[in-house]
């Protein structure tokens, strides 16, 4: 039982990192980016791929996801940062799909549907590794919680916020629009990335499945349940999400029929989209409004 | 060999040409980008499929099923939509909005249609065959009717009343209300249209291949690539993208596989939206 809460309370942290990535792409610069699965993905194959198949360590695997996502995101987003958010939406919704189904039709790299595993934990030497996970863990969030903070208050944080509300204006004045859109589409890409890779020894295994688009989903519905403008926002979306909802049928002590658990892990999909349309109507800020400006 | 997958990919253009038209009217109209269009292709589909399980014949219980989406389609617009286009939300409020409402239903239908594949059940039968493939009536049919319902659209908008009235509302709403056109009985109209459309796509991708609760999402990015490549809001780009895409798409799945025809879709959308944003039909200084 305590395994299984440290787990969920990891993977809140995996997704609060992809959180606020998009708070700082979406809260703050208006840049709507829904393929973070397709990211996720990428920082999880090179983990799966380079440790477990070829025997490098954890930390260079990552590395190299995060530059693999970085590219793959400069590519991206140098078209699109000058056009419209509805441009990008659509085009990473789309990349988000494609990454998956390279992962599925590419076998001879990622082992088509049946994946990769296992994926040891990196710190499996250790005697309680998992906590030490989720304390490694929780500490790149609250940097880069910190990180968020500092750069709402910068000079370019002010320039985020500038492109967000009024791109025109900004060009007006003389800022590069463009540029700072692609500078916090790649920042944010890559720690996605790292966010994926982080996420593959969690599970012990990699398969196209994982990386559906329930994943951009989860992590953009707690980042507007949380609150898009606060760099909080996506920690306590997160933790709403995957304690109040995604593991909750696991906890409750009633009993489940098992013939209706494939339903009730439909419902709460349900749930999660009826959450985001009444958050948008009434609530459009989420539950934490952020710092005025 | 050629010949062929043109032919193949013809007799395929029906539901993806169809629901790309759908999808841009409605565009066009409102500006939304609307993902909940994954789930107006599957639910018809599901209707088909119990009024046909439950013995109604083919045809009847087609076109109930897309005059009972277009219906559907009004309702879901004026409960999710009207609120916020009235409010002046942004394209990117109402992009998350049918994101949630997509996600929503398509679970909806999952909880109640769970497990695999289901077909539907529909006697056809050969009309030629070239090369060991045959094609059937429906296909035939289907191909037809894809053709009729383009020229009607056509003619919808450019020689009917209500035509002008869309074409009106979406130039401006404030002018449109001043010269007494009724604006929400045009956005009644289109999203009626635009379900009707949905439902004849998603039931013939149901016909031709099966059934499941994913069938509209995993067409959506397709239908997406046809939209922003043919000019978002341009119904005749749409109609020229579509038959183009489905084309290539249907000649990479026959020489390589499926998964790449999926591919080259995506290429195409970004090479689109990086060289020529408002689709292949624009031309230059030409909004």
């Amino acid at each position: 039982m305590i395994d299984y809460i440290i787990y969920a309370i990891t993977i809140a942290c995996v997704y609060a990192i992809m959180g606020i990535m998009l708070h700082l792409q979406f809260g703050l610069c208006g840049v709507l980016n829904f393929g973070t699965a397709g990211y996720f993905a990428i920082g999880a194959y090179s983990v799966a791929i380079l440790t477990t198949l070829m025997g490098y360590p954890f930390i260079v695997s990552v590395l190299v996801g995060a530059i693999l996502c970085a590219i793959v995101g400069f590519l991206i987003g140098k078209p699109l940062s000058h056009l419209s958010p509805d441009f990008l939406f659509i085009v990473t919704l789309a990349f988000g799909e494609i990454v998956r189904q390279l992962a599925t039709s590419e076998a001879w790299l990622t082992n088509g549907v049946a994946g990769i595993y296992p994926i040891s934990n990196p710190l499996k030497f250790l005697p309680f590794y998992d906590i030490a996970y989720l304390f490694i863990v929780a500490l790149i969030c609250g940097a880069l919680i910190f990180y968020s903070i500092k750069v709402r208050a910068s000079p370019f944080g002010k320039l985020l916020i500038g492109v967000r509300d009024n791109p025109l204006i900004s060009e007006y004045i003389g800022k590069d629009v463009a540029k700072a859109r692609l500078t916090i589409f790649i920042f944010g890409s890559m720690i996605i990335g790292v966010a994926g890779s982080l996420y593959a020894p969690l599970l012990g295994m990699v398969n196209p499945a994982q990386f559906g688009p329930l994943v951009a989903f989860v992590a953009f519905i707690s980042l507007m349940v949380g609150g898009k403008e606060s760099p909080f926002g996506s920690i306590l979306g997160s933790i709403i999400l995957v304690f109040g909802i995604i593991y909750i049928f696991d906890f409750l002590p009633i009993p489940i029929i098992q013939d209706y658990k494939l339903v009730f892990s439909s419902v709460r999909f349900v749930v999660f989209g009826a959450i985001l349309i009444l958050f948008l109507r009434f609530r459009p800020k989420g539950l934490l409004k952020g710092a005025a400006l | 060999m050629f010949i062929e997958s043109l032919l193949q990919g013809l007799m395929v253009t029906g539901p993806l040409v169809i629901g790309a038209i759908g999808f841009t009217l409605v565009f066009k109209l409102d500006r939304v980008m609307n993902i909940a269009y994954a789930e107006f292709m599957t639910i018809p589909a599901y209707f088909l499929y119990v009024l046909t399980t439950s013995g109604l014949d083919f045809i009847p219980a087609f076109i109930l099923s897309m005059l009972a989406m277009g219906a559907l389609a009004v309702v879901l617009y004026w409960i999710f939509f009207d609120g916020l286009i009235k409010k002046g939300a942004s394209i990117v409020t109402l992009i998350i909005t049918s994101v949630g409402l997509s996600f929503a239903l398509r679970y909806f239908f999952g909880a109640i249609f769970t497990g695999a594949g289901r077909g539907i059940p529909v006697s056809t039968q050969t009309l030629f065959t070239i090369e060991r493939v045959s094609y059937t009536d429906l296909q035939v049919a289907a191909l037809v009717c894809t053709f009729l319902i383009m020229f009607a659209t056509h003619f919808l908008l450019t020689r009917t009343k209500m035509g002008r009235e869309i074409r009106a509302v979406a130039d401006s709403r404030s002018l449109c209300a001043i010269d007494g056109i009724s604006a929400p009985r045009v956005d009644s109209f289109v999203w009626l249209i635009a379900g009707i459309f949905g439902g004849f796509a998603g039931c013939l991708l149901a016909t031709f291949g099966s059934l499941n609760p994913n069938l509209g999402w995993n067409t959506i990015i397709f239908l997406v690539a046809i939209v922003v490549s043919g000019g978002l809001g341009n119904v005749y780009g749409a109609m020229v993208m579509g038959i183009i895409l489905v084309e290539v798409q249907t000649a990479v799945t026959f020489f390589t596989s499926f998964e790449y025809g999926n591919i080259v879709a995506f290429a195409v959308l970004i090479l689109t939206v990086a060289l020529k944003p408002k689709g292949i039909l624009s031309r230059r200084g030409k909004a």
